[in-house]
């Protein structure tokens, strides 16, 4: 059979039902006290108002009057009404008058004399114990929850120890109809008596008076006492419990203490037994659980007992049947102490339990089924390990079982295993030992025994059947390095019982391992230490990573190192390279700015360049040029091209045999054809004595000439850019500068932007530099410009040449 | 084949019998260019007729032009020839200013090229 119960997956409905059903039963617990209550107060009241011709209400009134004269509770009242009118007939009094109060003290049953008393000084501390005896009653079900509720109350005060009460049957013997503390077997022994005499049960009963039995050897004489009054209730007493006739019950109260009953103490029993006269008489027989189920020979009391010796749980269920004969329901009638459901209500808190009110997710699961089954066929049911699912006051819970039942007479028997709470204990520790890298070992110094958990072995590396250690053997494993630290903390433990916590390093075979080792020493009553238990951690992991980590530290210092190096290595290389002016210069009568922002900041130097050098003729010469690429590719061949130009220029050759230079230059530079550089460059020549401009362009973006308030773009003299084609050829062009010009060479990271037209950049360019000059900005002029252009696309490098005024 | 420069710049090659096209499509600067060196790498030797279209080209910087240029020297040197499709705006502008446009044959699209007999 499958286990699938309803928890796996019931349906949002059944839960939902499941939570009413929950709610409604707590309900019920509740009014089922107050209807007890209440069922004691009506017939007491009827009592009355058979007696005195009485109402209802007076009648209430009358118990209410007599129970606060008398002090004491309404439900003690009734009790006591309720026991007198079993004693006897009621006392001729006028049916219209309300009895007076001494009437109802004088219809006491017979008692001996011998108690004195009724109204005692101790009657005020008798009140509470009373009324807790009464309140307890309306919810005592047969002869043991008496016993039971009459040890709990009166076991303080009054040193009841034990309780047995015994009723007389037709045969004149008798029988235990309930017992509280006094152990199973004696209980046992004395459940039938026959009627012998020396019984003082019996002659309480025969007699109708209390027996006090206060001295153990003279009883012992008179009586067959029950166990041993030295060794156990020195003193005991046999009260007769009233009833209608001559009583049939007597109660036995067994003390602890030796010695005679004190009045109070007579007084206080006698009225505990006759205000059990309701509950144990014959109007109200304690409901018998086996009554009201089938009549299939099955002693509800004798399996109860079976249960009761059990180890395990185990459960009795009675079927309830609709009218048609159809299991409607199954109550629990016995449970063995251990049997604990999923809300943790144990033994007989389950019995008088319906299952289905009180675990209603069962209905139609295998579980159910399987029960059915076991009743109707007689096979034992033997179920699949399932998940119950349990809704208590709102709060599901979740338990996994095993369940079996087989049938007795017309009910079941069933037992059930619960899976989850020593499996889980023992799961979780072996994970917490695997997942922690953890094992434990506990060594015995005495003894010398050792005992290892498993997850020692893996951690060292050791076969299991090679058995564990002993601390000595462990010792020799240690590198030799953390010996001396380990010894001594081991030492310190040993000697001084102090506790280590010490991480040292162990060769295993073919590795090392990082170990701590956490141990405790427990001592004898000299404090010398006796055993000390343990655990060792490996921490090789957690050491390995630490290590790795210190190393890529190191690592990254030392490249961090390396690129301050290769950092100050630049910044030398581009001054040497090309020194960029802080401030303007002056050069042949010309005002100089430069601006020069390289892509590549790191380097500091690009393919971009500039030349402002003073010729030996007084004259100035001025490039800017522009190789392809970034980077230190590009600086190398900018290099060559810088110095080669700048080499030719001062020996006097013309500008265009230069480009024509450069030019092959760069096509021979190649070391195969498809890796061949270009660039673009302009170049000029100023004489300052006519302020004549002659320049020359490779490719180059036009110059632009601002004069007056107007910006505008050089016509350009032929030439291609240079080492794209043997075959080139330069034009050459003039230009006359005046006072106040100013001429912009640059290269096209200041006015390429992609996306846009090239010739918009140039305008902007153009706008940007007459708005700028207006502004007055004029001698930041460069600078600014390079630093308008967005992000660092392109390396930009711009040469402001201005012609002062003569003024 | 069909190389990318990351989203910016593709280069698409196509084996006619006349002649091997490469097609350029986005943007080619120095960061996304190594799609067209490889491409470039991959065909100078042959020696054949390429003809590079650049009608579908955004922008194109100097490297860019350096690898055509250097891409024309290689091939002429294995005997073919490097012909360029569709150069214009805004990329003709920079080919002009560098005098680059004198230095290759151009045609407006493939047919034109291909009706073209092979220049040198």
């Amino acid at each position: 059979m499958k286990g699938d119960a309803a928890g796996e997956g019931a349906s949002p409905e059944v839960l939902a039902l499941a939570k009413v059903v929950a709610r409604l039963r707590s309900e019920i617990v509740v009014l089922e006290g107050v209807a007890a209550t209440t069922a004691v107060v009506e017939r007491a009241k009827g009592v009355l108002m058979a007696q005195g011709d009485v109402s209802a209400d007076t009648a209430y009134e009358m118990l209410l009057g007599r129970a606060s004269e008398r002090g004491r509770t309404l439900l003690e009242e009734c009790w006591i009404l309720l026991g007198r009118m079993n004693a006897g007939p009621p006392p001729a009094h006028a049916p219209t008058a309300p009895p007076p109060a001494t009437t109802v003290s004088g219809t006491e049953p017979a008692t001996p004399a011998a108690g004195a008393g009724r109204h005692l000084a101790g009657g005020a501390a008798l009140r509470p114990l009373l009324a807790r005896l009464a309140d307890g009653l309306t919810t005592a079900r047969g002869g043991d929850d008496v016993a039971e509720l009459l040890r709990t109350v009166l076991g303080g005060d009054a040193g009841v120890d034990a309780v047995m009460i015994f009723s007389l049957t037709s045969a004149g013997s008798l029988e235990l109809t309930g017992c509280a503390g006094t152990g199973e077997e004696l209980a046992e022994q004395w459940r039938h008596v026959p009627p012998l005499s020396g019984i003082a049960a019996h002659e309480a009963i025969a007699g109708g008076r209390a027996l006090w039995l206060e001295d153990p050897a003279e009883d012992a004489l008179r009586y067959l006492l029950i166990a041993d009054p030295q060794h156990r209730w020195p003193s005991r007493a046999w009260i007769p419990v009233p009833s209608d006739g001559p009583a049939t019950a007597a109660i036995g109260f067994l003390r602890a203490q030796p010695g005679p009953f004190t009045a109070a103490t007579r007084a206080l029993l006698r009225r505990a037994a006759r205000l059990c006269a309701g509950p144990l008489g014959p109007p109200e027989r304690p409901r018998d659980a086996g009554a009201e189920g089938p009549r299939d020979g099955v002693d509800v009391t004798s399996v109860q007992r079976v249960l009761d010796a059990l180890a395990g749980p185990a459960i009795l269920l009675t079927p309830l049947r609709s009218k048609a004969g159809e299991v409607e329901d199954f109550r629990i009638d016995a449970a063995a102490p251990e049997s604990v459901d999923v809300a943790g209500r144990s033994g007989k808190e389950l019995v008088g339990r319906r299952v289905l009110e009180t675990y209603p997710t069962v209905v139609g699961t295998a579980l159910w089924e399987g029960y059915l089954e076991a009743l109707t066929t007689g096979t034992g049911y033997e179920g699949e390990p399932f998940t119950y699912e349990e809704v208590v006051a709102g709060v599901p819970r979740r338990s996994v079982y095993s369940v079996r039942a087989s049938r007795l007479g017309d009910r079941l028997v069933v037992s059930w295993i619960r899976h989850d709470t020593g499996e889980r204990e023992a799961r979780r520790l072996a994970d917490m030992q695997r997942l922690g890298t953890l094992g434990w070992g506990d060594w015995n110094l005495a003894t010398g025994s050792v005992s290892w958990s498993d997850q020692m072995y893996t951690i060292f590396g050791r076969d299991p059947r090679d058995g564990p250690m002993t601390l000595e053997e462990l010792s020799r494993h240690l590198l030799p390095d953390d010996l001396p630290a380990a010894a001594a903390a081991v030492e310190r433990l040993l000697t001084e019982g102090e506790a280590v916590d010490q991480p040292f390093r162990i060769a295993t075979g073919h590795s090392v391992r990082h170990l701590r080792f956490v141990a405790e020493a427990q001592t004898d009553a000299d404090g010398a230490p006796v055993e000390v238990h343990g655990f060792f951690q490996d921490l090789s992991a957690q050491r390995g990573a630490e290590l790795a980590l210190l190393e890529s530290e190191r690592a990254v210092l030392l490249q961090r190192g390396m690129l301050q190096a290769e950092r100050a290595l630049a910044a030398r290389l581009q001054e040497t390279l090309l020194p960029v002016p802080e401030q303007s210069m002056e050069l042949a009568g010309l005002c100089i700015d430069v601006a020069y922002v390289p892509v590549d900041r790191g380097i500091n130097v690009s393919g971009d360049w500039y030349s402002a050098i003073e010729l030996p003729d007084a004259s100035a010469l001025f490039v800017v040029g522009d190789v392809a690429g970034h980077g230190l590719a590009a600086v190398g061949t900018m290099a060559q091209l810088r110095f080669t130009a700048k080499g030719m220029t001062i020996t006097g050759s013309p500008l265009p045999d230069v480009l024509r230079r450069l030019n092959t230059l760069l096509l021979h530079t190649a070391s195969d054809p498809s890796g061949s550089t270009t660039a673009t460059m302009v170049m000029a020549r100023y004489q300052p004595w006519d302020r004549r401009l002659t320049w020359v362009r490779a490719g180059h973006l036009p110059p632009l000439l601002v004069r007056g308030d107007r910006a505008d773009f050089l016509e350009q003299p032929a030439g291609a850019l240079l080492g794209a084609s043997f075959d080139a050829s330069y034009g050459q062009a003039v230009i006359d500068l005046l006072p106040g010009d100013r001429l912009l060479f640059y290269t096209d990271g200041l006015v390429e932007e992609p996306g846009e037209a090239l010739d918009v950049g140039l305008d902007r360019l153009a706008a940007d530099t007459v708005r700028l000059l207006r502004e007055g900005r004029g001698e930041t002029l460069a600078r600014t410009l390079a630093a308008m252009r967005p992000g660092n696309r392109d390396d930009i490098c711009v040469l402001d040449i201005l012609v002062p005024d003569d003024r | 084949m069909h190389t990318t420069g990351g989203e910016r710049f593709t280069v698409e090659a196509t084996s006619l019998p006349e002649a091997t096209v490469l097609v350029t499509k986005g943007e080619l600067d120095h960061d996304t260019a190594e799609p067209l060196r490889q491409a470039l790498d991959s065909v100078w030797r042959d020696g054949g007729r390429l003809l590079v279209d650049l009608s579908r080209l955004d922008f194109c910087d100097s490297t860019g032009l350096n690898l055509l240029l250097s891409g024309r020297l290689a091939v002429r040197e294995a005997g073919g020839s490097l012909e360029l499709i569709g150069l214009h705006p805004p990329v003709s502008r920079m080919f002009q200013i560098t005098g680059a446009d004198r230095l290759f044959p151009v045609h407006t699209d493939l047919d034109a090229a291909l009706a073209h007999p092979r220049s040198t």
